[in-house]
């Protein structure tokens, strides 16, 4: 059933307001694990730099690189 | 029961009985030997520690340091306790309704709880730093109109502890108090329903009775687990600023291990297992109680 289909129906309306609710604690509550991710994908200057991103403005993938070179990783 | 029998079981209990000794046993009885000595580093070397009876623990609670690691200890205990357990017990009655995206979401909302604690000590400093990501939105939504002094101040610098340790423990809470919820069962809401009861009523006079057990056990467990942090606090803020958020763990680390005065360091660690030990034996009564 499709999201006209389901706001048709009270329980449908309910559901989906169930579905949105979660998605949005999901959210909230998952951004801590969402910045650790986007900042091992940023460079030095834009971690450290005077402007705070949100996503990293230049992908870099060189700390993984790095660490799966590194024979004690 | 005959002596083959007695001594069957013996056997059977006589490895796992070899493992608490050794294991456990051990190091608690030379730990609490040690703090009535005065063992640092000098008299160690020179072999001249000698028994000094209750000396360490009238020295420690003349300390004001130690009496304010006990005063930060049980704050960040009860205040982790109450938001971890409310929150979590919202979360799980949320995540026990039937709809389609529940399931995979709960799962997705044990992250939190998986992650080893010194990556979310070290995520957590970045974010309440000075310059984090926790000021950016702050500022940007307009709660405030310079940056907080989330580590820097002592009193913001426990604030900040206890939400990075309450985003580790909801997820955890919210696990067992779901598997308590789902242990109800549904016919009993029926019943209640057809005799008019309403939702309020149903959480107050059937689900909170019902789940008692569930409640005490992650209550006793998350106070536990709460009351003995040391790494999440010690990567954060080592238990400053100005030792405000100095607690039982890190400062019986810091008494061993920065002062090299181990019979203090031991004293405090005695004192934290006692706290803990009286608050295991009151959950153990207040279960056997239950189940009587």
């Amino acid at each position: 059933m499709g999201i006209r289909g389901s706001l048709k129906t009270r329980t449908g309306r309910i559901n989906l307001i169930y579905q949105v609710l979660a998605v949005l604690i999901a959210l909230i509550f998952l951004f801590p694990v969402y910045w650790l991710i986007s900042m091992s994908f940023k460079a030095d200057t834009e971690i450290f730099g005077k402007t705070l991103t949100y996503y990293p403005h230049v992908f870099d993938v060189s700390p993984w690189l790095a660490n799966l070179r590194d024979g004690d990783f | 029961m005959n002596l083959k029998k007695k001594l069957e079981g013996y056997t059977f209990v006589l490895p796992g009985f070899l493992y608490m000794v050794v294991i456990l046993g051990y190091p608690l009885a030379y730990n609490f030997a040690l703090s009535f000595r005065n063992t640092n580093i000098k008299t160690f070397k020179a072999g001249t520690s000698v028994f000094v009876g209750l000396q360490n623990y009238v020295d420690l609670f003349q300390n004001a340091v130690f009496r304010l690691a006990i005063r930060n200890t049980f704050l960040f205990t009860i205040f982790c306790l109450i938001f971890q357990f409310s929150i979590g017990f919202l979360l799980a009655m949320f995540f026990s309704k039937k709809f389609r995206l529940a399931g995979p979401i709960r799962g997705l909302m044990l992250i939190p709880y998986m992650m080893p604690m010194v990556v979310t000590a070290m995520l957590g400093k970045n974010m309440f730093g000075v310059d984090g990501v926790i000021n950016d939105l702050v500022l940007k939504i307009g709660l405030a109109e310079h940056p907080v002094e989330w580590l820097i101040n002592s009193n913001m610098a426990l604030v900040s502890v206890i939400a990075v340790n309450c985003w580790v423990g909801i997820p955890f809470n919210m696990l067992l108090l779901t598997s308590g919820l789902t242990g109800i069962s549904q016919e009993i809401y029926d019943s209640a329903a057809v005799d008019g009861v309403n939702a309020v009523q149903k959480f107050i006079y059937i689900t909170l009775p019902l789940m008692k057990q569930t409640m005490l056990s992650v209550l006793m467990l998350g106070f536990i687990y709460t009351f003995k942090v040391f790494d999440l606090v010690f990567i954060m803020t080592s238990g400053g600023p100005s030792y405000g958020t100095e607690m039982l763990s890190t400062f019986s680390y810091n008494q061993s291990f920065t002062q090299y005065d181990f019979s203090k360091g031991a004293a405090a660690a005695v004192v934290l297992f006692t706290c803990l030990f009286v608050i295991g034996l009151f959950y153990l009564r207040l279960a056997t109680k239950e189940e009587d």
